[in-house]
């Protein structure tokens, strides 16, 4: 291969990582676009009323946000890194929907590899928002309370609670993760 | 001062295969900083 071919070709590569690079944290954003447009929001609105027919196949345990159209399965294990990387991971040092107490959700922002940040849309969740969480063929139904941004120290947020709730949390900002997006949200019904 | 005599197209190839290489680095970098400091909340 002469050296002009070699240079035209890593011009190309060049081009082709850089754009990689730079458009990929853009590409969730145009999804979330054309899935709102596909009215998703108003079909996930549905399933969060409708509880798992107990006759029926069980479900695999997953959380049910509209506000974020977000339907993700939620991963057990004490592998951090490694539960992170497959999508929404439950923290085991915290409770479950069925037992009470503060059950912490967590997930990524956003990174480069599957899945691409599956709380990319976390800031989405306002106060008042519903979510559903579908634990062991059984409906819970939580409304978002609070938000907040915390400093990754503050391990507060991790703390047992006595009533139901469920706290989400993810990076922030999306750029520079130096904080904490924290969603606290109670049961609505049991 | 010295004049060079060198194959520009072998200079060009050298320039640009670092770029391609900081390229490379830098989107593993922003992939692996982005994954990593979720989990910190822990330790």
């Amino acid at each position: 291969m002469s050296l002009h071919r070699a240079n035209n070709l890593l011009i190309i590569l060049i081009v082709l990582i850089n754009c990689y690079v730079i458009a990929t944290p853009f590409f969730p954003r145009l999804l979330f676009f054309v899935h709102s447009h596909q009215g998703q929001a108003v079909q996930l609105k549905k399933e969060v009323h409708q509880a798992p027919v107990a006759t029926a196949p069980p479900q695999p345990n997953h959380v049910v946000i509209p506000n974020m159209l977000l339907n993700q399965p939620i991963y057990d294990g004490t592998d951090a890194y490694g539960e992170l990387a497959k999508g929404i991971w439950r923290w085991p040092g915290g409770s479950s929907p069925d037992k009470g107490g503060n059950t912490v959700f967590l997930g990524h922002r956003f990174t480069y590899t599957t899945p691409k940040g599956v709380f990319y849309f976390l800031d989405k969740a306002t106060v008042g928002s519903e979510i559903g969480v579908f634990w062991n063929n059984k409906l819970y139904n939580y409304t978002v309370t609070n938000t907040k941004v915390v400093p990754p120290t503050d391990v507060s947020i991790l703390a047992p609670t006595t009533e139901p709730t469920l706290t989400l949390y993810t990076c922030t900002p999306l750029w520079n993760p130096e904080s904490r997006l924290v969603i606290t949200a109670h049961l609505e019904t049991k | 001062m010295k004049k060079y005599n060198g194959n520009p197209e072998a200079i060009k190839f050298w320039i640009l295969l670092a770029i391609l290489l900081l390229s490379i680095a830098f989107a593993w970098y922003l992939n692996s900083s982005l994954s990593q400091s979720l989990s910190n909340q822990f330790q």
